[in-house]
């Protein structure tokens, strides 16, 4: 699939199902959103960009420490559920507009941190936006990642992206701890991993949010079902089909 | 028949002259007069640029009060839609308008 296509897919995907993204507690709450504002130990005066923002969940966790946050993603909806609570919340010093994170819209050395959870194993050239995120970032800037990452086992890793591609269609690839090191340093970041958290995704909320088509369930439960055990290992598989997955921080520094 | 052949030129002369100034009329309205109307603050425009060239962008009004993100370097335009700012590239390409561009 070519970039925009991907993109169409994605607008596709998420246009639909913006809602639930507001009230998924996987994306609303979690150890890793506590965990990437902790990191981002935002001081009040920074400038921050939230990559793919979807529901706005990072946005809202940061904006009270942030100096300006302007939020991006590519779906119109998920753009709207953001604005509607923005102003709801009351935050003044959030902007959210439709970007794609392979072409910024902003100068070189715009913002101090940029942030993104939940949404760049959807970027078709990741390499690229890194690029992208690179250059909007100040010297001494700091890049947050947090994101669904691939086990090791190469068999786990390949039975993950199969069955997130049955249920998203504009899933492109959970990429392992070690490819979104290799990349962000190819970025030209000196990059670190500092946390992994085991994410349990309860199957029923996990298809129902995505508003998966009853085919493509039933064959994620044959596939999760008939996994190998080494793989219901890894994963974490239980009897309903329910299952983990390791979410990972990476953090990048531009260098001065 | 040489009346009605004259006729004719005056009227395309007309229409011409119509289209021209609706479509010089907007990218006059730039100046932002009262802030309260406008749905981008000064301060975000100052940090957005095409996300193509990188270069800056201009905030304008059309003749229907509906606001757009300008390239005058390639003509490119970018629309406002309920004060959101749609940055992608291809719909800038969509609604390009070569009028705009200044040398």
């Amino acid at each position: 699939m070519s970039d925009s296509s991907i993109n169409q897919s994605i607008q596709q995907q998420f246009g639909a199902v913006a809602a639930n993204y507001t009230t998924s507690l996987v994306h609303a709450s979690g150890a890793d959103l506590a965990g990437l504002i902790a990191a981002a130990a935002l001081s009040g005066t920074e400038r921050v960009i939230d990559i793919g923002c979807g529901a706005g969940h990072v946005t809202f966790g940061l904006a009270p420490q942030a100096g300006e946050l302007v939020a991006i993603d590519l779906t119109d909806a998920m753009l709207d559920q953001t604005r509607a609570q923005v102003a709801a919340k009351g935050f003044t010093n959030v902007r959210v507009e439709s970007a794609d994170a392979a072409q910024l819209p902003y100068p070189d050395a715009s913002f101090d941190i940029a942030v993104s959870r939940y949404a760049a194993h959807h970027f078709a050239d990741p390499l690229s936006c890194l690029h992208e995120i690179f250059r909007v970032l100040k010297p001494g800037g700091r890049w947050l990642l947090v994101d669904v990452v691939s086990p090791v086992a190469p068999m786990a890793d390949t039975f993950l992206n199969a069955v997130e591609i049955l249920r998203d269609p504009s899933h492109v690839r959970d990429h392992s701890v070690t490819q979104w090191l290799a990349m962000c340093q190819a970025a030209g970041f000196v990059a670190h991993h500092d946390t992994t958290w085991s994410v349990r995704l309860e199957f029923a909320s996990w298809v129902t949010r995505m508003a998966t088509p009853a085919p493509e369930v039933a064959q994620l439960r044959r596939m999760l079902i008939a996994a190998p055990a080494a793989v219901k290992q890894t994963l974490g598989i239980e009897d309903d089909c329910s299952f983990r997955i390791p979410v990972a921080l990476i953090s990048g520094v531009v260098p001065h | 028949m040489k009346t009605f052949r004259w006729l004719g030129i005056i009227f395309v002369a007309i229409v011409g002259f119509v289209v021209y100034r609706a479509l010089r009329q907007e990218d006059t309205v730039t100046a932002p007069q009262s802030n309260s109307k406008r749905s981008i603050s000064p301060d975000l425009l100052a940090i957005l640029a095409d996300p193509g060239d990188k270069g800056p962008i201009e905030l304008v009004s059309d003749a229907e009060g509906k606001e757009w993100l300008i390239n005058r370097r390639n003509g490119f335009r970018y629309p406002v839609e309920d004060g959101i700012p749609i940055m992608l590239l291809e719909e800038g390409e969509k609604n390009k308008d070569d009028s705009i561009i200044t040398g």
